[in-house]
C-alpha cells in the first residue's frame, strides 16, 4: 500500500517537474525573444543592441 | 565611455574581429551580408559596435542604410575601417568616403595571413601617409596582431585626428570650393563637414537632401548650372563622376602601396563549381552525398536502435509502474505521452547532427555562396534577387533567421517575395517527419530526401514566375554577387553552428514537444465527460474529424493526421510526436500508403511554417494583409501540389 502511494507520488511529481520545466523554459525563451530581456537596460537602443528582443521587434525601446 | 564602430566591406571579417574582442559569439559566415543588424559589445571599457558590411556610404538596402545612419548620426569616437587586405583597392573606395566625415579613422588590414599565399605585399607606412590614418595589420580569425590593434585604438582615441580628405581632379575641387562658400552650407547639422555636404549636394543624395531645409532659389539655380557644367566637362552625370573620382583615388593609393607578385595559375575548383554545365550536376551530387551520409547512412543505422531503445524503455517502465500500482492516468502520461512523443523526436538527433554538421561545413568553406552564384541568373529571371539565395541557404537550418536575413535585399518587391518563398525550403524541424516517412514507406531510398529539396526549389520558382506574371516589376539594381574565397572550414565556426542547431532541436523536444505530447495524450484518451475511452471516441478525435474531410482527396483524411498538422503550427517536430502518441509509429502503415505518405510530406513541406516563422514573416512584411495573403498562398499551393503528387504517385507506384 505504502509502496503504491509513494510510487504514485513520485511519478506525479516527476511529471509535474517536467511540465514545470518545459513551461518555465518556454516562458523564458518567449521573454528573450520578445522585449523582456532588454527593457530593463535603458542604455540600449533599437533596432538592435545585441539583445535578442530587438532583432525580432523594432519597438522595444 | 568611448565608442568605436567596426565598418568595412561585406565579408572582410568585422564580426570575427568583434567576436574576438568582446567574447560574444555572433554569427560569422563565409559570404557577404551575414550581419544585418548592429551589435554592441564591451572591450576594455570601450563600447564596440559591429555593423553590416557596406561597399559605399551611398546606401540602397536597409542594412546599408543602418550602417550609414549610425556612422553619421551617432558619431562614434573612432571609426575602425576593417579592410580585407587581399582586396585593398575596393576597400579603399569606402575608406575615401569615411575620410570625408572628418572623424578619426583607423585602418585595419585584416586577413594578413592570406597575403603571402596570394603574393601581395602592402607598404603600411606609405598607406598611412597617403590616407592620413593610422594602419594596423591583423588576422582576426587567427588572433594575430590584436596587441598592436589595441595600442593603435588607444592611441587614436587619444589623438582624435581627422584623416586626409581624398583629393579629386582640379575641376571638381574648384566646384566644391565654390559650393562650400554658399551660406546654405551653414545649415547642415553640426558635426558634418562642409566638404562632405557639398559632395552630397552634387550627388543629389536623397537621404541627405531630405534632412535639409529647402534649397533657396538662387543657390538651386547655381547648383543646377554647376551640374550642367560637370556633365558637359566629363560627359557623364554628376553621381557617376563622383563615383569615378573616388575610384581613381582608391586606385592611386592601392597602386603606390601594394605590390603583387605574378602568380602561377593554380587549379581552381570554381572552373567546375560555377561552370555552365558542371555546376548543377555537382550541386545535386554534393547534396545527394550530404543526405546519403546523414539520413541514409547514419539515419539508417541509428533510427532503428533509438526507436527500439525508447520502445524498450516504455514497455519495461510500464510493467514496472503497473506492478507498483501506479494509476493508469499517471503512467499513461509518462509512457504513452512523454516517452512516446519526446522519444519519437529524439530518435532523429544523430542524423540531424550529421546533417547540420555537413551543411555548416559546406557553408563555411565557401561552397554555399557558389550555389548562390549559380542561382543568381535563375533567380533574376523569376523576379527574385541573386541575394535571395542566402535566406534559402540559412533556411535549411531554420526559417526564422533566414527570413530575417532577407533584409539584405534592396528591392522591396523582391524582398517580400523572398520572405514568402523562404519557408518552402525544408528546415531542420521538418526533417524528422520526412525521415520518419522515409523509414517506414521507402526504406533504403534515401535519395528521396534531396528530391524534397528539389520540390522546395521548384515551389520557389513557380511562385516567383507567377508573381512576376501578375506584377511586372523591372529589376534595375546591378548587384554583382561576389564569390568569397574557399577556405578550410574553421573548426570554431562549424562547431558553434552545429552545436546551436542541434541543441536547439533537443531543447525543443524537452519543451514544446513535451508539452504538446502530454496535452495530445490527455485529449486523445478522454472524452468530453472525462471518461477514459478508446482514442477514436476521444475529444481530440471528435475535434479532428471536423477538419479531416478536407484532406480526404490528399489521402490522409483521418483525424490523427489532421491533428498532427495542427500541432505542427507550434513546432513542426510535433507532427512526429503527435502521430506517435495518437497512433504509434509502428501503426503508420495501416493508415498511410506510400502515395499518401508522399502527399503528406509534400503538404508539410509547402504549407505555412510554424508560429515562430510566421511571426518573423509578419515582421518583415510589416502588414497583416500581406501576411494573410502569403499564408493563404503557401497553404493553397501546398494543397494542390500534394494532390498532384499523390495522383502521380498512384500512377507510378
Ligand atoms: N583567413 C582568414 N579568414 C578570416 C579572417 N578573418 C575572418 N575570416 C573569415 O572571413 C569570413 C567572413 O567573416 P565575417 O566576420 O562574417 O565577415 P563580416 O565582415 O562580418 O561580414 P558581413 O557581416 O557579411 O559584413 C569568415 O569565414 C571568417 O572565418 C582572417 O584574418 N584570416
Ligand atoms: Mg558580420
Amino acid at each position: 500500500m505504502i509502496v503504491m502511494i509513494l510510487s504514485n507520488i513520485v511519478v506525479a511529481l516527476l511529471i509535474i517537474l517536467m511540465l514545470w520545466y518545459a513551461v518555465h523554459t518556454i516562458r523564458k525563451q518567449r521573454k528573450e525573444d520578445g522585449c523582456g530581456s532588454c527593457k530593463k537596460n535603458s542604455a540600449h537602443s533599437c533596432p538592435s543592441s545585441g539583445c535578442k528582443g530587438c532583432s525580432y521587434s523594432n519597438k522595444c525601446h | 565611455m568611448q565608442t568605436i564602430a567596426l565598418i568595412g566591406n561585406p565579408n572582410c571579417g568585422k564580426t570575427t574581429l568583434f567576436n574576438e574582442l568582446t567574447g560574444i559569439t555572433a554569427y560569422v559566415g563565409n559570404w557577404p551580408g551575414v550581419t544585418v543588424e548592429k551589435k554592441e559589445g564591451m572591450w576594455n571599457n570601450i563600447k564596440v559596435l559591429d555593423l553590416p558590411g557596406v561597399y559605399s556610404l551611398s546606401p540602397y538596402s536597409p542594412e546599408e542604410k543602418l550602417s550609414r545612419r549610425y556612422i553619421l548620426d551617432e558619431q562614434p569616437d573612432l571609426i575602425v575601417d576593417v579592410i580585407d587586405a587581399t582586396n585593398l583597392e575596393r576597400s579603399l573606395y569606402l575608406t575615401s568616403q569615411l575620410a570625408e566625415l572628418g572623424r578619426s579613422v583607423l585602418l585595419v588590414l585584416n586577413m594578413q595571413d592570406l597575403l603571402e599565399r596570394e603574393g601581395i605585399v602592402i607598404d603600411t607606412k606609405r598607406l598611412s601617409l597617403m590616407t592620413g590614418c593610422p594602419v594596423v595589420s591583423i588576422s582576426a580569425s587567427k588572433g594575430i596582431g590584436l596587441e598592436s590593434f589595441k595600442k593603435e585604438v588607444e592611441h587614436a582615441l587619444k589623438e582624435n585626428k581627422a584623416p586626409a580628405c581624398p583629393l579629386f581632379s582640379n575641376y571638381v575641387e574648384n566646384l566644391l570650393t565654390t559650393i562650400i562658400e554658399d551660406d546654405y552650407l551653414h545649415l547642415i547639422p553640426s558635426g558634418r563637414p562642409q566638404r562632405w555636404a557639398a559632395i552630397k549636394l552634387l550627388e543629389e543624395d536623397e537621404l541627405f537632401l531630405s534632412s535639409m531645409p529647402p534649397i533657396p532659389e538662387a543657390f538651386a539655380e547655381f547648383l543646377h548650372q554647376a551640374k550642367t557644367n560637370l556633365r558637359l566637362h566629363f560627359e557623364d552625370d554628376p553621381e557617376a563622376i563622383i563615383i569615378d573620382q573616388r575610384y581613381k583615388v582608391a586606385e592611386h593609393i592601392a597602386k603606390h602601396c601594394q605590390t603583387k607578385k605574378f602568380q602561377k595559375k593554380r587549379f581552381n575548383f570554381d572552373t567546375i563549381a560555377t561552370s555552365r554545365f558542371g555546376a548543377i550536376p555537382l550541386f545535386i551530387a554534393i547534396m545527394g552525398a550530404v543526405f546519403y551520409l546523414s539520413i541514409g547512412l547514419v539515419g539508417g543505422y541509428t533510427t532503428g536502435i533509438l526507436e527500439n531503445f525508447f520502445a524498450y524503455l516504455g514497455s519495461n517502465l510500464s510493467i514496472l509502474l503497473d506492478s507498483l500500482g501506479v494509476f493508469p492516468l499517471l503512467s499513461g502520461i509518462l509512457i504513452d505521452g512523454i516517452i512516446a512523443g519526446v522519444g519519437s523526436v529524439l530518435t532523429f538527433v544523430p542524423q540531424l547532427f550529421v546533417l547540420f554538421l555537413l551543411l555548416s561545413i559546406l557553408e563555411d568553406c565557401g561552397y554555399m555562396a557558389r550555389i548562390a552564384f549559380i542561382m543568381d541568373r535563375l533567380m533574376r529571371t523569376i523576379g527574385l534577387s541573386g541575394k535571395s539565395i542566402i535566406p534559402m541557404v540559412i533556411g535549411t537550418g531554420c526559417s526564422v533567421p533566414a527570413i530575417m536575413s532577407s533584409r539584405t535585399i534592396e528591392h522591396q518587391k523582391q524582398r517580400e517575395l523572398t520572405v514568402l518563398v523562404t519557408p518552402f525550403i525544408p528546415c531542420g524541424a521538418k526533417m524528422p517527419v520526412f525521415a520518419l516517412m522515409l523509414t517506414y514507406f521507402f526504406p533504403g531510398k534515401w535519395y528521396i530526401a534531396p528530391l524534397i529539396y528539389v520540390l522546395g526549389i521548384l515551389a520557389v520558382i513557380i511562385t516567383g514566375l507567377l508573381a512576376r506574371a501578375i506584377d511586372k516589376h523591372k529589376e534595375k539594381n546591378a548587384f554583382i554577387l561576389e564569390l568569397p574565397r574557399y577556405q578550410l572550414p574553421s573548426a570554431k565556426n562549424v562547431y558553434l553552428q552545429t552545436r546551436e542547431r542541434t541543441l536547439g532541436f533537443v531543447a525543443k523536444a524537452g519543451t514544446i514537444i513535451l508539452l504538446s505530447s502530454v496535452i495530445i495524450y490527455l485529449l486523445s484518451s478522454y472524452n468530453f465527460t472525462l471518461q477514459s475511452v478508446d482514442s477514436d471516441d476521444s475529444m481530440l478525435a471528435i475535434f479532428g474529424k471536423f477538419i479531416s474531410p478536407v484532406f480526404i482527396p490528399l489521402g490522409f483524411g483521418f483525424w490523427q493526421a489532421s491533428v498532427a498538422l495542427l500541432t505542427g503550427i507550434a513546432a513542426k517536430e510535433s507532427i512526429v510526436s503527435t502521430l506517435s502518441v495518437t497512433m504509434g509509429t509502428q501503426a503508420l502503415s495501416s493508415f498511410f500508403d506510400p502515395a499518401s505518405a508522399l502527399s503528406y510530406m509534400t503538404f508539410i513541406l509547402l504549407s505555412s511554417p510554424c508560429i515562430a516563422a510566421i511571426s518573423a514573416m509578419a515582421k518583415e512584411f510589416g502588414n497583416r494583409k500581406k501576411l494573410l495573403y502569403a499564408l493563404i498562398w503557401q497553404t493553397g499551393f501546398a494543397y494542390l501540389t500534394a494532390l498532384l503528387i499523390r495522383m502521380l504517385a498512384m500512377l507510378i507506384l
